[in-house]
């Protein structure tokens, strides 16, 4: 029964059964046994209900009207967080049911046997990182022979009088640029490694524990802005980032070839030749080998666009999300620091 | 009115007054010490009396001079002393449960699987949250020391194998004393090259973990208590009371705040390696006091994955980590095959580990900042006045 003169009840009302509907909702998730882990999304939920119902009674004990309009505020603060919660499960819903076949068929790629944009990111990082490291590989291996070989001279000495032949020294002049390449495809398996570890901890720990704190931070007036903050990186780093993997990479290439080349490695070098003739044709062979257009394109692309400029493109994006995001939800954070993995 | 509307502070006030009594816990850390904490509730208890007495004075000089305006004042001033008082009474509330809530507690109440591995090795769980902060970031800044002693060892055998040079016979060397001269791990430079740079990552990550160390220990070192007696007296003080709010908010977020997450990030930590789908990570210690000291807050018990955790492998025990010591480059002797022998970590693994533990030196905290700046932001506007904390973070 409606109070006359109270015009607040209706809206009450209206509030408590938003509120139950959410935590029945949150309550359906937890059955549900779903992946990602929506365990803690109740309780998140259920605490400040909990505390706020207890602070309602206070104000009646009290004879506070004051207090209860406060705690009016703070109800549909908790609704707007459900609201919130909700939306992340839809998102994530949709991005795992039909992102990850979307971009797979943009980018003509099929992904068997996965279920969701993070097992799809996941594996696509997976195989990036072994590109990376088997290129370093190959890189390493060209440096160790090429620096044995190059290294290479005789000596002759008799009584103090002597020579010194280096036949093979030119070979270093191909040093510098291969540890170039070297320490930038080093910086690349890098950052395909802090992906996986960074994928790794959303798929770990976002949604069970990050979001729901963030949730439960939400719900308080002093925490609101911690708590817009938590969610947002949580759901950036679960959800949007394994999409934005995806999408980069799927969409980027068209028809150009995906993959690294190997290194060739030169072969022996005899210092002992008097003419120079045969060393500097081995030189000017291994040279053109080494700098042959299709090896450098593959690997300069491989390397430098699709590992260390999309890693960096993948983590402005997802930054620039939780940025938004949380404003939305009612958080002003600066998001640069994170930035400072790239 | 007035009347019912004070019932509300006092018996908040009470009700935490007794409780955090109740709550307290001698701990190791300073801010935990009976004496301490009595003295601040001390100095709090000072500052409410001097505060009282003198809005007191006010209000008899009100009724004395038949000033309403000084009798107004005074009976603004003394609800807003209640309220810095209920403020102050919750935060040492929440100071004092931080200094009894035990970690292992903390997994019983929220129903956790698992507890990082560095937690449950120092007696299952019963370090307070205080304890707990401290020793994650005193294990994190062990395993950035570990990695950074791993690729100094890495550097000087890459410098040992890099000038090693042999003389090999020219065939007919017997006679006319020619040799070839060959350095056989020349090419190596381009490993030093890399490693160098993983070196500065690793420099980068331990100051990184070694500046919250320490600031961990300048918080624990009380000085920020004394912001709580000054706040409740400034936030009593008209024009003040903004800057007591900001006073509050940043002892708030310091104190109870960093320390939390903190803690969150020692839960957290473990899933960087749970579900990484390229292999293990390996660690090689150079060194045989710290070993791989600090390794497990990468751990979970039990473990939450297959993969989760650093893997330390002792030298020898697989063709990923042979080689030696760092004490024992020096005997590496002259022929190849001990050159050979000194075996430096694979750069591919140095790498990984680096990152790993770059993102748990600086990603991490650099969160935590975020979530902490806009906490302490929030408060202190909800107190009064907006504290522009955003420099905290610049630190990472």
């Amino acid at each position: 029964m409606m109070k006359q003169g109270n015009p607040s009840n209706p809206a009450l009302r209206l509030l408590f059964f938003a509120s139950l509907a959410i935590l029945a909702s949150a309550g359906t998730l937890y059955a549900a046994n779903a992946n990602p882990d929506y365990t803690y999304f109740w309780l998140a939920l259920g605490i400040p209900t909990g505390v706020v119902a207890i602070a309602y009674m206070a104000s009646y004990a009290f004879n506070s009207p004051a207090l209860r309009a406060v705690l009016q505020d703070e109800l549909l603060q908790i609704l707007a967080t459900g609201a919130v919660a909700l939306t992340l499960v839809g998102t994530q819903a949709v991005v795992d049911e039909y992102a990850v076949s979307v971009l797979g068929a943009a980018g003509n790629v099929d992904y068997p046997d996965i279920a969701s944009a993070m097992d799809a990111a996941s594996a696509k990082i997976a195989t990036l990182a072994g590109g990376a490291a088997s290129t370093l590989t190959g890189m390493e291996d060209a440096s160790n022979i090429m620096g044995r070989e190059a290294s290479r001279g005789v000596f002759c000495n008799f009584m103090g009088v002597g020579f010194s032949l280096n036949n093979c020294s030119p070979f270093n002049a191909y040093r510098g640029s291969l540890t170039a390449g070297a320490f930038t495809t080093s910086i690349a398996l890098a950052d395909t490694y802090a992906q996986g570890f960074i994928l790794s901890l959303a798929r770990a720990y976002a949604f069970s524990i990050i979001i729901p704190i963030g949730l439960l931070l939400r719900c308080f007036k002093a925490s609101r802005s911690a708590g817009g903050a938590l969610i947002a990186i949580g759901f950036g780093f679960y959800t949007v980032y394994p999409a934005v993997i995806l999408t980069t990479d799927n969409l980027l290439h068209g028809s150009t070839p995906k993959d690294s080349a190997s290194i060739p490695l030169m072969g022996k070098c005899d210092p002992k030749d008097p003419s120079v003739s045969s060393a500097l044709s081995q030189f000017t062979s291994y040279g053109e080998q080494l700098t042959q257009y299709e090896t450098t394109k593959n690997i300069a692309y491989f390397v430098m666009v699709r590992v260390l400029f999309l890693s960096i493109l993948n983590l402005i994006i997802t930054l620039s999300f939780i940025r938004a995001f949380a404003q939305m939800i009612g958080s002003e954070i600066d998001v640069s620091s994170l930035a400072r993995i790239s | 009115m007035a009347n019912q509307q004070l019932r509300i502070p006092i018996f908040v006030l009470l009700s935490l007054a007794s409780l955090s009594q109740l709550a307290f816990a001698s701990g190791s850390i300073f801010t935990c010490e009976q004496a301490q904490f009595d003295s601040t509730m001390q100095l709090c208890g000072i500052a409410a009396v001097a505060m009282f007495a003198l809005i007191a004075l006010a209000y008899i000089g009100g009724e004395a001079f038949q000033s309403p305006r000084m009798l107004m004042w005074s009976k603004a001033e003394a609800i807003q002393a209640f309220a810095s008082l209920v403020i102050v009474s919750v935060i040492l509330f929440s100071l004092s449960s931080m200094c009894s809530f035990q970690v292992g507690e903390l997994k019983t109440v929220l129903g956790l699987p698992a507890m990082p591995k560095i937690y449950a090795d120092a007696g299952g769980g019963a370090d307070t949250l205080y304890n707990a902060s401290s020793r994650y970031i005193e294990n994190l800044a062990a395993i950035s020391l570990s990695n950074i002693n791993s690729l100094r060892y890495d550097l000087g055998a890459y410098e040992r194998r890099i000038s090693y040079n042999t003389f090999e016979c020219a065939g007919d060397c017997l006679f006319s004393l020619a040799s070839v001269s060959v350095a056989p791990f020349g090419g190596e430079s381009m490993k030093l090259a890399i490693t160098n740079n993983l070196l500065g990552i690793a420099t980068v990550s331990y100051l990184s973990s070694i500046f919250q160390y320490f600031t961990l220990v300048y918080i624990y070192g009380g000085i920020f208590m004394l912001f709580l007696p000054l706040a409740i007296v400034l936030r009593s003080v008209p024009f003040m009371r903004h800057f007591g709010g900001s006073l509050i908010a940043i002892f708030v977020s310091l104190y109870l705040i960093y320390p939390i997450m903190l803690v969150a990030d020692a839960y957290i930590a473990p899933g960087f390696t749970a579900s990484i789908g390229s292999g293990e990570v390996a660690m090689c210690p150079r060194d045989a006091n710290t070993y791989c000291k600090g390794s497990a807050i990468f751990s979970t018990v039990p473990p939450v994955s297959a993969t989760a955790g650093i893997t330390c492998k002792w030298r020898g025990q697989d063709d990923t980590c042979k080689g030696k010591l760092e004490s024992e480059l020096d005997e590496a002797g002259y022929s190849e095959a001990k050159m050979n022998g000194l075996f430096p970590s694979q750069i591919p693994n140095a790498i990984k580990l680096n990152v790993l533990i770059f993102l748990s030196a600086v990603f991490l905290p650099a969160i935590n900042f975020i979530v902490i700046v806009a906490f302490g932001r929030e408060l202190s506007r909800f107190l009064g006045e907006e504290a522009d904390m955003s420099r905290l973070g610049q630190m990472i």
